[in-house]
């Protein structure tokens, strides 16, 4: 018995401090940064050598990466986790997707960077460009909504395929009107998980999509854009201490962007273990 | 016979869209290797791999990449010899000692830890950490940009993985084990070490190779506060210049086309290959448990 | 009005290397209740899953001889087709987590009904035929989840009808009810009997008793004994049905 309780208080002050020393450091980055968030570091363009102004055309860029990212991954995703969970059987041709899936999912994001660059900056002509750096961070984030796609759907009881192909239903209306509608709460969640992964991510868009600097806002997709994670990269390792201010605000606005995000999906995820408790 | 040609073209659709998947994949190594093998045109495959010289700019080139693969094996190293042992006890704590309330407040903090973007880490190194490292270690640093900052920074992005799979791992270990091993008479420390931790070795093993594969990838941290030094280090307070850190930061200045351009893609092929092989271990780790 | 509607021969049914259905054949009355009864891992759920290919579904099942529906043989025909005029009502619940009205709507929808006012009409009349309209007849946006399980299993019942099958298989509809939901349960099946050929699998051979017209006793895959329900429980003509009702009835 001793031993034990020797054991468990070593194992909890271990951990508690690991615990306290990361929610320190987040919230001495957010808190640290906070005098610098106000209305005109939302809404401007940075000024004299980035010393002063905002971020907005980081903002702006960040949502427009994400975006497109988000308009790739999602449909496609969705509709190969739905070939996974509702089609396939167990077969070779399952296994090659399910490898090329993890593979898809340990390759390391500067890989993605040096292949978006070769394959829609160059070959595709799109150059540096919103859809050349979301396109890469969608293929990213494919891996991710597809495996929390297809356990979703995996989730979802047989009684209600069965009830469904009983009434004369086809597997179509079936996974597209039955299955897919009743995972979606589950699918969502996925999604803001994997927006929480691509919205920090520097290295596929550093020589894909992001500008260093920019005088407005991209008007097309085909036109480069700022993003928060590279400005903050730009701010930290090239320019000389006097941005240090706007440094410090963009990653508190960064972290809080993170916090909330994973905040939201931890919300989402305890109504989802009630539900199922009920 | 509209119902019909819906349900063909839906099949074919979601078909299509899980092909696309490997197609990828495939593209990926095609388009990496493509342009990376032709860095051998001006450079031998045993110089590429086996020197330590990587000059890339000078007037002579030299493209080894020896330097940048001991600095990826440093950091990597020195990352898992902190995260690994920390991962382990809070895993263990979460799986056996805490209570549920807790343990949802801190799968939370740990999922969030494994959410800062990498960048923020980075820079977090580069302003505090290595100032802290140059004021206490004032005899061995003469930097504070090294492999030391870096593995403490990359500890933070890798040890909520090995926390989650390890976990995970124990957990999987059927509860009448625990309860025979107890019922016995053992106590809870010695069930933990002597029974869950050895059914758990092959989620175990996962969680450390999936997680290393994590940080030999990871490239902010390291292109912000690894040094950026081309030299097989001697001390964890050395700068190193990890491979992805190469590419990150040397592809913005590079020549469409050039060798150095080339070069950087077959590093990328070198990652691409590590990232892979771990993949596939990891999978048949899981699988012949499965069984 | 023919008064068969199922012609069944030599039917044969097996999952892999297992034989569960041995060479069944006879005649299901249209517009009766049969209740299919007999120990268990007999064969009388596989049997009822055959009738609307439901069987299909898993990896190893394939079957041998004819069933014909009508007059049409049903073991070749669209699985889709078959499956529109043979409803099924599982043995849980398992109502669309949608609302009420979606439920008893999604069958028509997807076999192409698309007015509105049409649809309404199919919901009311579905409903109304299961005994639920009243209960529920405010409350159709409502999540049928929230339904209780006497509810939820009427509600399957209503959503089986909405497509206008000609035949209503039920595979232990009340095994998941309490004894009140039940009864509800078995007068619905005697007023369906009436438009509907009834059935129903149960492992509750009291309830087999009172509700079923015909009586289809399975053992261990073989079609042993298939009569009226009087004649069956008054003078079975196989022993091995005797010894399973007396085995009940002790």
């Amino acid at each position: 018995m001793k031993i034990d309780a020797i054991v468990k208080i070593t194992f909890a002050v271990v951990s508690y401090t690991l615990i306290g020393l990361i929610v320190a450091l987040i919230g001495f980055l957010i808190v640290n940064g906070l005098d610098n968030i106000d209305l005109e570091f939302l809404t401007a363009f940075p000024r004299n050598s980035m010393t002063g102004g905002g971020i907005w055309p980081a903002l702006v860029g960040t949502v427009y990466f994400v975006a497109v990212a988000l308009l790739f991954s999602i449909p496609v995703g969705i509709l190969a986790a739905v070939y996974l969970s509702e089609y396939s059987k167990d077969t070779a041709f399952k296994r090659l997707i399910l490898t090329a899936n993890n593979i898809l999912a340990g390759i390391p994001s500067v890989v993605f960077g040096l292949f978006g660059l070769s394959l829609f900056s160059i070959t595709f002509g799109f150059g540096t460009s919103v859809l050349a750096g979301g396109l890469t961070l969608g293929i990213m984030s494919l891996p991710y909504i597809i495996s929390n796609t297809h356990e979703s759907l995996t989730a979802v009881p047989y009684s209600y395929r069965e009830a469904s192909l009983a009434l004369g239903a086809n597997r179509a209306e079936t996974s597209f009107r039955i299955v897919l509608p009743a995972s979606f709460s589950r699918i969502l969640t996925g999604v803001i998980i994997a927006i929480g992964r691509i919205i920090g991510e520097t290295a596929p868009v550093l020589f894909t999509g992001a500008a260093f600097y920019i005088t407005r806002n991209p008007t097309g997709p085909f036109e480069p854009a700022m993003a928060l994670p590279t400005h903050i990269f730009v701010l930290s390792a090239v320019y000389p201490d006097n941005v240090t201010p706007k440094l410090e605000g963009s990653i508190s606005l960064l972290l809080i962007i993170v916090v909330v995000l994973f905040l939201l999906v931890a919300i989402r995820r305890r109504k989802e273990t009630k539900k199922l408790e009920v | 016979m509209r119902r019909k040609r819906v349900e063909l073209s839906a099949k074919v659709l979601v078909t299509f869209a899980a092909l696309l998947t490997s197609i990828i994949v495939f593209g990926i190594f095609y388009f990496l290797i493509s342009d990376g093998v032709r860095v051998f045109g001006r450079v031998s495959p045993k110089d590429f791999l086996f020197s330590a010289r990587w000059y890339p700019t000078y007037e002579d080139a030299e493209f080894g990449i020896l330097a940048l693969l001991a600095g990826t094996l440093s950091v990597t190293g020195l990352t898992l010899v902190i995260a690994i042992p920390l991962g382990f006890v809070c895993a263990i704590f979460l799986a056996e000692f805490s209570g549920r309330k807790s343990h949802d407040a801190i799968k939370y903090i740990f999922e969030l830890m494994a959410g800062i973007p990498s960048v923020v880490l980075g820079s977090f190194g580069l302003k505090y950490v290595s100032r802290w490292l140059m004021e206490h270690f004032p005899l061995h640093v003469w930097t504070g940009l090294n492999v030391m900052n870096a593995s403490l920074m990359l500890s933070i992005l890798a040890m909520p993985y090995f926390v989650t799979l390890v976990e995970d791992a124990l957990r999987a270990v059927p509860r009448d084990q625990k309860e025979a091993s107890l019922a016995l008479g053992a106590n809870m420390t010695g069930t933990i070490f002597r029974i869950l931790l050895p059914q758990a070795r092959s989620g175990i093993l996962n969680a450390i190779i999936l997680g290393t594969n994590r940080v030999i990838g990871e490239t902010m941290v390291v292109l912000m506060v690894a040094g950026g030094a081309t030299m097989v280090p001697s001390t964890i307070f050395d700068p190193v210049r990890p491979l992805t850190s190469a590419i990150a930061g040397e592809m913005g200045e590079v020549e469409l086309g050039s060798t150095h351009y080339f070069a950087l893609f077959m590093i990328g092929v070198v990652l691409l290959a590590i990232s892979t092989v771990f993949t596939l271990i990891a999978m048949k780790l899981k699988r012949s448990k499965g069984k | 009005m023919e008064d068969t509607i199922f012609v069944i021969d030599e039917l044969n049914v097996f999952y892999g290397e297992k034989h569960a259905l041995k060479d069944v054949t006879c005649e299901i009355p249209r517009r009766k209740v049969t209740a299919v009864v007999g120990p268990s891992g007999c064969g009388k759920s596989t049997f009822l899953r055959v009738l609307n290919r439901m069987n299909d579904l898993i990896p190893t099942y394939r079957h041998t001889g004819s069933i014909k529906l009508l007059g049409k043989e049903t073991l070749t025909m669209d699985a889709v087709s078959l499956r529109k005029q043979v409803g099924m009502v599982f043995q849980k619940p398992n109502p669309f987590p949608k609302t009420i009205q979606d439920n008893v709507t999604y069958g028509p929808r997807i076999h192409g009904v698309k007015n509105r006012q049409r649809l309404k009409e199919i919901a009311e009349r579905s409903l109304k035929q299961a005994a639920l309209w009243d209960e529920v007849k405010d409350e159709l946006k409502k999540n049928a989840l929230n339904l209780s399980g006497g509810q939820q299993q009427r509600l399957c019942i209503a959503r089986a009808l909405s497509v206008e099958p000609e035949v209503l298989l039920l595979d232990e509809p009340t095994s998941a009810l309490d004894p009140i939901a039940t009864q509800k349960i078995e007068k619905l099946i005697e007023e369906l009997s009436e438009r509907y050929t009834i059935i129903i699998v149960t492992h509750n051979l009291q309830q087999a008793l009172r509700i079923s017209d015909y009586l289809m006793f399975f053992y261990v895959g073989e079609l042993v004994e298939f009569d009226t329900t009087e004649k069956i429980t008054t003078n079975p003509s196989d022993p091995r049905t005797s010894d399973y009702l007396r085995g009940i009835f002790s």
